[in-house]
Protein backbone atom coordinates (compact mmCIF):
# COMPACT_ATOMS: atom_id res chain seq x y z
CA UNK A 1 0.00 0.00 0.00
CA UNK A 2 1.73 3.40 -0.84
CA UNK A 3 1.90 6.57 1.42
CA UNK A 4 -1.22 8.35 0.10
CA UNK A 5 -3.55 5.32 0.28
CA UNK A 6 -2.28 4.71 3.86
CA UNK A 7 -2.75 8.20 5.17
CA UNK A 8 -6.32 8.21 3.85
CA UNK A 9 -6.90 5.27 5.51
CA UNK A 10 -6.29 7.00 9.27
CA UNK A 11 -2.45 6.19 9.22
CA UNK A 12 -0.99 9.28 10.98
CA UNK A 13 3.14 7.76 10.36
CA UNK A 14 2.28 7.29 6.76
CA UNK A 15 0.94 11.01 6.60
CA UNK A 16 3.94 12.11 7.82
CA UNK A 17 6.43 10.28 6.06
CA UNK A 18 4.71 11.59 2.99
CA UNK A 19 4.92 15.32 4.69
CA UNK A 20 8.95 14.79 5.40
CA UNK A 21 9.24 13.91 2.24
CA UNK A 22 7.66 16.54 0.10
CA UNK A 23 7.23 19.53 2.20
CA UNK A 24 10.49 21.67 2.34
CA UNK A 25 10.45 22.01 -1.66
CA UNK A 26 6.99 23.07 -1.54
CA UNK A 27 7.12 25.22 1.14
CA UNK A 28 9.80 27.05 -0.82
CA UNK A 29 7.94 27.11 -3.70
CA UNK A 30 4.51 28.26 -2.41
CA UNK A 31 6.89 31.02 -0.49
CA UNK A 32 8.51 32.04 -3.70
CA UNK A 33 5.14 32.18 -4.97
CA UNK A 34 3.50 33.97 -2.51
CA UNK A 35 6.34 35.52 -1.17
CA UNK A 36 4.62 35.43 2.40
CA UNK A 37 5.88 32.85 4.74
CA UNK A 38 2.88 32.57 6.51
CA UNK A 39 0.74 32.09 2.99
CA UNK A 40 3.35 29.58 2.20
CA UNK A 41 2.73 27.68 5.60
CA UNK A 42 -0.94 27.42 4.99
CA UNK A 43 -0.81 26.64 1.33
CA UNK A 44 1.70 23.58 2.23
CA UNK A 45 -0.63 22.28 4.83
CA UNK A 46 -3.55 22.57 2.66
CA UNK A 47 -1.97 20.59 0.37
CA UNK A 48 -1.64 17.77 2.40
CA UNK A 49 -4.78 17.90 3.58
CA UNK A 50 -5.99 18.13 0.58
CA UNK A 51 -4.97 14.44 -0.60
CA UNK A 52 -7.13 12.83 2.09
CA UNK A 53 -10.31 14.17 1.06
CA UNK A 54 -12.62 11.55 -0.70
CA UNK A 55 -12.96 14.52 -3.80
CA UNK A 56 -8.97 14.09 -4.11
CA UNK A 57 -8.68 14.02 -7.88
CA UNK A 58 -4.95 12.57 -7.38
CA UNK A 59 -4.79 9.21 -9.23
CA UNK A 60 -1.46 7.77 -8.61
CA UNK A 61 -1.23 5.94 -11.81
CA UNK A 62 -1.54 9.03 -13.65
CA UNK A 63 0.53 11.62 -11.62
CA UNK A 64 3.16 11.26 -9.92
CA UNK A 65 2.74 12.74 -6.16
CA UNK A 66 5.27 15.16 -6.78
CA UNK A 67 4.13 16.46 -9.33
CA UNK A 68 0.51 16.18 -7.98
CA UNK A 69 1.51 18.35 -5.01
CA UNK A 70 3.60 21.00 -6.93
CA UNK A 71 -0.14 21.32 -9.03
CA UNK A 72 -1.98 21.80 -6.05
CA UNK A 73 0.45 24.24 -4.20
CA UNK A 74 0.68 26.19 -7.72
CA UNK A 75 -3.19 26.40 -7.85
CA UNK A 76 -3.43 27.60 -3.65
CA UNK A 77 -1.02 30.22 -4.25
CA UNK A 78 -2.62 31.68 -7.46
CA UNK A 79 -5.86 31.92 -5.92
CA UNK A 80 -4.31 33.79 -2.65
CA UNK A 81 -2.39 35.72 -4.94
CA UNK A 82 -5.64 37.06 -6.73
CA UNK A 83 -7.41 37.74 -3.45
CA UNK A 84 -4.14 39.91 -2.56
CA UNK A 85 -4.44 41.94 -6.05
CA UNK A 86 -7.90 42.56 -4.83
CA UNK A 87 -6.92 43.68 -1.05
CA UNK A 88 -4.37 45.86 -3.04
CA UNK A 89 -6.78 47.27 -5.35
CA UNK A 90 -9.09 48.46 -2.00
CA UNK A 91 -5.78 49.09 -0.30
CA UNK A 92 -5.95 47.00 2.50
CA UNK A 93 -1.80 46.99 3.00
CA UNK A 94 0.92 45.52 1.76
CA UNK A 95 0.33 42.22 0.21
CA UNK A 96 3.97 40.00 1.71
CA UNK A 97 3.92 39.85 5.29
CA UNK A 98 7.48 39.82 6.39
CA UNK A 99 8.71 39.73 10.09
CA UNK A 100 10.67 41.83 11.27
CA UNK A 101 13.52 38.99 11.82
CA UNK A 102 13.30 37.87 8.49
CA UNK A 103 13.68 41.68 6.92
CA UNK A 104 16.72 42.21 9.20
CA UNK A 105 18.21 38.83 7.82
CA UNK A 106 17.53 40.02 4.17
CA UNK A 107 20.44 41.07 2.37
CA UNK A 108 19.77 43.91 0.07
CA UNK A 109 20.70 41.18 -2.94
CA UNK A 110 18.04 38.98 -1.68
CA UNK A 111 15.57 41.91 -1.79
CA UNK A 112 15.96 43.02 -4.66
CA UNK A 113 16.13 39.81 -6.67
CA UNK A 114 12.85 38.70 -4.88
CA UNK A 115 10.81 41.89 -5.90
CA UNK A 116 12.14 41.19 -9.14
CA UNK A 117 10.89 37.77 -9.95
CA UNK A 118 8.29 39.00 -7.59
CA UNK A 119 7.35 41.43 -10.40
CA UNK A 120 7.49 38.60 -13.27
CA UNK A 121 3.35 38.06 -14.78
CA UNK A 122 2.60 35.45 -12.96
CA UNK A 123 3.01 32.88 -15.64
CA UNK A 124 6.42 33.28 -16.33
CA UNK A 125 7.33 33.31 -12.67
CA UNK A 126 5.53 29.88 -12.00
CA UNK A 127 8.21 28.24 -14.79
CA UNK A 128 10.96 30.28 -13.61
CA UNK A 129 11.00 29.44 -10.15
CA UNK A 130 10.15 25.75 -10.89
CA UNK A 131 13.06 25.50 -13.27
CA UNK A 132 16.12 27.86 -11.68
CA UNK A 133 15.06 27.53 -7.76
CA UNK A 134 13.40 23.59 -7.34
CA UNK A 135 15.47 22.30 -10.35
CA UNK A 136 12.45 20.56 -12.10
CA UNK A 137 12.74 19.20 -15.43
CA UNK A 138 11.12 21.61 -17.96
CA UNK A 139 8.67 18.06 -19.20
CA UNK A 140 7.59 18.15 -15.34
CA UNK A 141 6.97 21.97 -14.95
CA UNK A 142 4.91 21.28 -18.25
CA UNK A 143 2.99 18.86 -16.69
CA UNK A 144 2.37 20.64 -13.52
CA UNK A 145 1.10 23.85 -15.23
CA UNK A 146 -0.90 21.70 -17.96
CA UNK A 147 1.04 23.18 -20.50
CA UNK A 148 3.04 22.00 -23.66
CA UNK A 149 6.77 21.74 -23.17
CA UNK A 150 7.15 24.78 -25.80
CA UNK A 151 5.13 27.36 -24.18
CA UNK A 152 6.90 26.51 -20.79
CA UNK A 153 10.12 27.23 -22.68
CA UNK A 154 8.99 30.31 -23.81
CA UNK A 155 7.82 31.71 -20.54
CA UNK A 156 11.37 30.53 -19.21
CA UNK A 157 12.93 32.42 -22.12
CA UNK A 158 11.11 35.56 -21.64
CA UNK A 159 11.40 35.58 -17.47
CA UNK A 160 15.13 35.21 -17.45
CA UNK A 161 15.74 37.79 -20.47
CA UNK A 162 13.54 40.04 -18.42
CA UNK A 163 15.60 39.30 -15.03
CA UNK A 164 18.68 39.84 -17.55
CA UNK A 165 17.08 43.49 -17.62
CA UNK A 166 15.97 44.17 -14.13
CA UNK A 167 18.92 42.85 -12.75
CA UNK A 168 21.50 44.10 -14.66
CA UNK A 169 22.86 46.44 -12.20
CA UNK A 170 23.39 43.62 -9.66
CA UNK A 171 25.56 41.49 -12.53
CA UNK A 172 28.16 39.81 -10.15
CA UNK A 173 31.06 41.76 -12.25
CA UNK A 174 29.16 44.76 -12.08
CA UNK A 175 28.55 44.48 -8.05
CA UNK A 176 32.38 44.15 -7.66
CA UNK A 177 32.89 47.43 -9.32
CA UNK A 178 30.65 49.10 -7.36
CA UNK B 1 24.50 39.18 -18.10
CA UNK B 2 24.63 36.21 -19.52
CA UNK B 3 22.99 33.12 -18.13
CA UNK B 4 25.93 32.13 -15.49
CA UNK B 5 25.44 35.54 -13.87
CA UNK B 6 21.71 35.47 -13.94
CA UNK B 7 22.00 32.00 -12.28
CA UNK B 8 24.68 34.17 -9.58
CA UNK B 9 22.26 36.57 -8.82
CA UNK B 10 19.10 34.51 -8.94
CA UNK B 11 20.15 32.14 -6.15
CA UNK B 12 21.20 35.02 -3.50
CA UNK B 13 17.37 34.93 -3.02
CA UNK B 14 16.68 32.21 -0.53
CA UNK B 15 14.10 31.01 1.20
CA UNK B 16 13.04 31.29 4.82
CA UNK B 17 13.56 28.03 6.85
CA UNK B 18 10.27 26.05 6.96
CA UNK B 19 8.39 27.54 10.49
CA UNK B 20 8.74 24.39 12.90
CA UNK B 21 5.00 24.59 13.66
CA UNK B 22 4.10 23.67 10.41
CA UNK B 23 5.11 19.93 10.64
CA UNK B 24 2.23 20.13 14.06
CA UNK B 25 0.01 22.20 12.31
CA UNK B 26 -0.33 19.27 9.41
CA UNK B 27 -0.19 16.80 12.15
CA UNK B 28 -3.61 18.62 13.90
CA UNK B 29 -5.13 18.97 10.41
CA UNK B 30 -4.44 15.35 9.92
CA UNK B 31 -6.46 14.43 12.70
CA UNK B 32 -9.16 16.93 12.22
CA UNK B 33 -9.37 15.97 9.27
CA UNK B 34 -10.00 12.21 9.41
CA UNK B 35 -12.68 12.85 12.30
CA UNK B 36 -14.62 14.95 9.92
CA UNK B 37 -14.40 12.52 7.25
CA UNK B 38 -15.52 9.66 9.10
CA UNK B 39 -18.58 11.62 11.13
CA UNK B 40 -19.27 12.39 7.21
CA UNK B 41 -18.92 8.84 6.17
CA UNK B 42 -21.36 7.70 9.37
CA UNK B 43 -23.90 10.42 7.78
CA UNK B 44 -24.04 9.27 4.24
CA UNK B 45 -23.82 5.63 5.71
CA UNK B 46 -27.18 6.70 7.47
CA UNK B 47 -28.38 8.08 4.31
CA UNK B 48 -27.47 5.08 2.13
CA UNK B 49 -29.15 3.08 4.92
CA UNK B 50 -32.25 5.38 4.54
CA UNK B 51 -32.39 5.60 0.82
CA UNK B 52 -32.23 1.71 0.85
CA UNK B 53 -34.95 1.37 2.57
CA UNK B 54 -36.68 4.05 0.71
CA UNK B 55 -36.11 1.90 -2.83
CA UNK B 56 -37.02 -1.03 -1.00
CA UNK B 57 -40.03 0.28 0.13
CA UNK B 58 -40.60 1.64 -3.46
CA UNK B 59 -40.55 -1.70 -5.10
CA UNK B 60 -42.76 -3.35 -3.00
CA UNK B 61 -45.29 -0.72 -3.26
CA UNK B 62 -44.69 -0.86 -7.15
CA UNK B 63 -44.49 -4.43 -7.06
CA UNK B 64 -48.07 -4.50 -5.25
CA UNK B 65 -49.33 -1.95 -7.53
CA UNK B 66 -48.21 -3.70 -10.88
CA UNK B 67 -49.65 -7.08 -9.87
CA UNK B 68 -53.10 -5.08 -8.97
CA UNK B 69 -52.83 -3.49 -12.92
CA UNK B 70 -52.37 -6.80 -13.77
CA UNK B 71 -55.34 -8.66 -12.29
CA UNK B 72 -57.21 -5.50 -13.47
CA UNK B 73 -56.48 -5.96 -16.77
CA UNK B 74 -57.03 -9.62 -16.71
CA UNK B 75 -60.21 -9.51 -15.25
CA UNK B 76 -61.03 -6.61 -17.47
CA UNK B 77 -60.08 -8.51 -20.53
CA UNK B 78 -61.72 -11.82 -19.33
CA UNK B 79 -64.98 -9.85 -18.89
CA UNK B 80 -64.89 -8.95 -22.23
CA UNK B 81 -64.33 -12.41 -24.01
CA UNK B 82 -66.56 -13.73 -21.74
CA UNK B 83 -68.95 -11.34 -23.26
CA UNK B 84 -68.38 -11.89 -26.94
CA UNK B 85 -68.09 -15.84 -26.27
CA UNK B 86 -71.36 -18.20 -27.42
CA UNK B 87 -73.14 -18.36 -24.26
CA UNK B 88 -72.91 -21.76 -22.60
CA UNK B 89 -76.36 -23.89 -22.85
CA UNK B 90 -76.52 -25.21 -19.36
CA UNK B 91 -79.81 -26.64 -18.58
CA UNK B 92 -79.02 -26.57 -15.02
CA UNK B 93 -76.36 -24.95 -12.68
CA UNK B 94 -75.62 -25.63 -9.55
CA UNK B 95 -74.18 -23.59 -6.51
CA UNK B 96 -71.85 -25.32 -4.25
CA UNK B 97 -69.42 -24.77 -1.89
CA UNK B 98 -65.95 -26.63 -0.88
CA UNK B 99 -64.92 -27.21 2.86
CA UNK B 100 -62.10 -28.29 4.31
CA UNK B 101 -62.24 -29.63 7.53
CA UNK B 102 -59.51 -29.73 10.60
CA UNK B 103 -58.48 -32.20 12.79
CA UNK B 104 -60.97 -30.74 15.37
CA UNK B 105 -63.63 -30.93 13.09
CA UNK B 106 -63.88 -27.33 12.24
CA UNK B 107 -64.67 -26.37 9.06
CA UNK B 108 -63.37 -23.86 6.36
CA UNK B 109 -65.05 -22.88 2.72
CA UNK B 110 -62.87 -22.92 0.81
CA UNK B 111 -64.49 -22.20 -2.36
CA UNK B 112 -67.69 -21.48 -4.09
CA UNK B 113 -68.52 -22.64 -7.34
CA UNK B 114 -71.34 -22.50 -9.81
CA UNK B 115 -71.32 -25.79 -12.39
CA UNK B 116 -72.94 -28.20 -13.75
CA UNK B 117 -72.62 -31.59 -15.39
CA UNK B 118 -71.51 -32.58 -18.80
CA UNK B 119 -70.21 -35.85 -20.22
CA UNK B 120 -69.78 -36.93 -16.62
CA UNK B 121 -67.61 -34.82 -15.92
CA UNK B 122 -68.64 -31.49 -13.79
CA UNK B 123 -68.10 -27.97 -15.52
CA UNK B 124 -66.89 -24.92 -14.15
CA UNK B 125 -68.94 -21.89 -14.76
CA UNK B 126 -67.66 -19.44 -12.29
CA UNK B 127 -65.80 -19.46 -8.47
CA UNK B 128 -64.87 -17.07 -5.73
CA UNK B 129 -62.33 -17.71 -2.89
CA UNK B 130 -64.07 -16.61 -0.25
CA UNK B 131 -61.98 -13.51 1.52
CA UNK B 132 -59.17 -13.62 -1.15
CA UNK B 133 -60.19 -11.72 -3.49
CA UNK B 134 -56.46 -11.97 -5.24
CA UNK B 135 -56.69 -15.34 -5.40
CA UNK B 136 -60.63 -15.24 -6.62
CA UNK B 137 -59.46 -13.11 -9.93
CA UNK B 138 -56.05 -15.17 -10.28
CA UNK B 139 -58.40 -18.20 -10.57
CA UNK B 140 -61.12 -16.57 -12.43
CA UNK B 141 -58.30 -15.43 -15.29
CA UNK B 142 -57.38 -18.88 -15.02
CA UNK B 143 -60.66 -20.36 -15.84
CA UNK B 144 -60.75 -17.89 -18.53
CA UNK B 145 -58.21 -19.08 -20.30
CA UNK B 146 -56.01 -15.71 -19.58
CA UNK B 147 -52.92 -17.19 -17.76
CA UNK B 148 -53.08 -20.19 -19.49
CA UNK B 149 -51.68 -18.08 -22.60
CA UNK B 150 -48.68 -16.92 -20.74
CA UNK B 151 -48.26 -20.24 -18.60
CA UNK B 152 -49.06 -22.66 -22.03
CA UNK B 153 -50.00 -25.76 -20.01
CA UNK B 154 -48.98 -28.74 -21.61
CA UNK B 155 -49.81 -32.14 -21.32
CA UNK B 156 -47.25 -34.76 -22.55
CA UNK B 157 -48.53 -37.71 -24.77
CA UNK B 158 -47.83 -40.07 -22.28
CA UNK B 159 -49.80 -38.04 -19.71
CA UNK B 160 -53.12 -37.66 -21.93
CA UNK B 161 -53.59 -41.12 -22.58
CA UNK B 162 -53.27 -41.76 -18.84
CA UNK B 163 -55.66 -39.10 -18.19
CA UNK B 164 -57.87 -40.25 -21.44
CA UNK B 165 -57.63 -44.10 -19.90
CA UNK B 166 -58.54 -43.03 -16.39
CA UNK B 167 -61.67 -41.59 -17.72
CA UNK B 168 -62.86 -44.42 -19.14
CA UNK B 169 -61.89 -47.01 -16.17
CA UNK B 170 -65.33 -46.92 -14.14
CA UNK B 171 -62.91 -48.19 -11.32
CA UNK B 172 -60.74 -45.04 -11.86
CA UNK B 173 -61.06 -41.70 -9.50
CA UNK B 174 -59.94 -38.80 -12.32
CA UNK B 175 -58.91 -35.76 -10.49
CA UNK B 176 -57.77 -33.50 -12.83
CA UNK B 177 -57.70 -29.57 -13.98
CA UNK B 178 -57.19 -27.89 -17.27
CA UNK B 179 -58.36 -26.43 -20.36
CA UNK B 180 -61.76 -28.65 -21.47
CA UNK B 181 -62.28 -27.24 -24.53
CA UNK B 182 -59.65 -25.35 -26.92
CA UNK B 183 -60.96 -21.80 -26.13
CA UNK B 184 -60.49 -22.77 -22.64
CA UNK B 185 -63.63 -21.33 -21.46
CA UNK B 186 -64.44 -24.56 -19.31
CA UNK B 187 -62.78 -25.88 -16.86
CA UNK B 188 -62.96 -29.58 -15.74
CA UNK B 189 -62.85 -30.79 -12.32
CA UNK B 190 -63.05 -34.26 -10.99
CA UNK B 191 -65.34 -37.20 -11.25
CA UNK B 192 -65.16 -41.14 -11.70
CA UNK B 193 -64.30 -42.06 -14.62
CA UNK B 194 -66.89 -44.08 -16.84
CA UNK B 195 -69.45 -41.69 -15.22
CA UNK B 196 -72.21 -40.12 -17.66
CA UNK B 197 -75.05 -42.93 -17.79
CA UNK B 198 -77.54 -41.71 -16.21
CA UNK B 199 -79.76 -44.46 -17.42
CA UNK B 200 -77.71 -47.02 -15.61
CA UNK B 201 -77.91 -45.56 -12.48
CA UNK B 202 -74.71 -43.56 -12.72
CA UNK B 203 -72.49 -46.30 -11.18
CA UNK B 204 -72.26 -49.92 -11.24
CA UNK B 205 -69.55 -50.43 -8.64
CA UNK B 206 -68.58 -49.31 -5.42
CA UNK B 207 -72.43 -48.29 -4.51
CA UNK B 208 -72.22 -47.66 -1.02
CA UNK B 209 -76.21 -46.08 -0.50
CA UNK B 210 -78.43 -43.96 -1.69
CA UNK B 211 -80.09 -40.29 -0.58
CA UNK B 212 -82.14 -37.48 -1.46
CA UNK B 213 -79.96 -34.41 -1.31
CA UNK B 214 -82.38 -30.97 -2.27
CA UNK B 215 -84.90 -32.96 -3.76
CA UNK B 216 -82.82 -35.21 -6.09
CA UNK B 217 -82.35 -38.67 -5.68
CA UNK B 218 -78.59 -39.43 -5.50
CA UNK B 219 -76.74 -42.80 -5.67
CA UNK B 220 -73.13 -42.87 -3.42
CA UNK B 221 -70.50 -44.64 -5.06
CA UNK B 222 -67.09 -44.92 -3.18
CA UNK B 223 -63.64 -45.64 -4.47
CA UNK B 224 -60.40 -45.80 -3.18
CA UNK B 225 -57.31 -43.17 -3.45
CA UNK B 226 -54.37 -45.47 -3.41
CA UNK B 227 -53.96 -46.94 0.54
CA UNK B 228 -54.93 -43.93 2.58
CA UNK B 229 -57.68 -42.18 0.77
CA UNK B 230 -61.07 -42.66 -0.40
CA UNK B 231 -63.35 -40.35 -2.27
CA UNK B 232 -67.36 -40.64 -2.37
CA UNK B 233 -70.00 -39.09 -4.64
CA UNK B 234 -73.51 -38.65 -4.26
CA UNK B 235 -74.63 -38.68 -7.89
CA UNK B 236 -78.20 -37.32 -9.00
CA UNK B 237 -79.34 -39.34 -12.03
CA UNK B 238 -81.37 -36.44 -13.16
CA UNK B 239 -79.04 -33.86 -13.21
CA UNK B 240 -77.14 -35.37 -15.29
CA UNK B 241 -74.57 -37.87 -12.82
CA UNK B 242 -74.05 -34.13 -10.94
CA UNK B 243 -72.27 -35.17 -7.91
CA UNK B 244 -74.15 -33.04 -4.94
CA UNK B 245 -72.07 -34.14 -2.64
CA UNK B 246 -68.20 -34.99 -2.64
CA UNK B 247 -65.91 -36.26 0.36
CA UNK B 248 -62.59 -36.81 0.69
CA UNK B 249 -61.48 -39.16 3.77
CA UNK B 250 -58.19 -40.05 4.84
CA UNK B 251 -57.55 -42.72 6.94
CA UNK B 252 -56.24 -42.10 10.45
CA UNK B 253 -53.60 -44.32 12.41
CA UNK B 254 -56.54 -46.18 13.92
CA UNK B 255 -58.16 -47.95 10.32
CA UNK B 256 -60.88 -45.39 10.48
CA UNK B 257 -61.45 -42.13 8.29
CA UNK B 258 -61.31 -38.93 8.86
CA UNK B 259 -62.86 -36.48 6.71
CA UNK B 260 -60.69 -34.01 5.14
CA UNK B 261 -62.43 -32.14 2.69
CA UNK B 262 -65.74 -32.24 0.83
CA UNK B 263 -68.16 -30.37 -1.41
CA UNK B 264 -71.84 -29.53 -0.76
CA UNK B 265 -74.52 -28.14 -3.18
CA UNK B 266 -75.73 -25.46 -1.91
CA UNK B 267 -79.00 -25.05 -4.52
CA UNK B 268 -79.42 -26.29 -8.47
CA UNK B 269 -80.86 -23.51 -10.80
CA UNK B 270 -82.88 -24.59 -13.67
CA UNK B 271 -82.25 -22.61 -17.37
CA UNK B 272 -85.94 -21.30 -18.28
Amino acid sequence: MDLVEAACKGREAAFLELFDEHHLPLFRFAYRLTGSVADAEDIVQECFLELLRPACAYDPALTPIRTYLYGVVRNQSLKRLRKSDVADRNGSGATHDRSPESEILRTEMEDVVGRAVMGLPATQREVLILAHYEHMPLAEIARVMDLELAAVKSRLQRARAGLKETLAAYAPGLERKR
Amino acid sequence: MNDTELDEVLDSWTAPPVPASLRGRARAGFSATMARETISAARMSWKTAFARRALKGLLAVSVVVLAAFVLVVIQAVAQSLRSVSPPIQAPYVVDSEFVRYADDGSREVEMRTTSYSQHGNEVLLSRTLPGNPIGTAIARAWDSGLLHIFTHPRLSPEMAERVRAARADPNHITLYTGCDRPTCWITSHYGFGGIGDARTGCAQVGVVGRETILNYPTVAAQRALGDSKRMTLWMAPDLGCFALRMTLEERAPGGTFRLVSGKQALKVTWSP
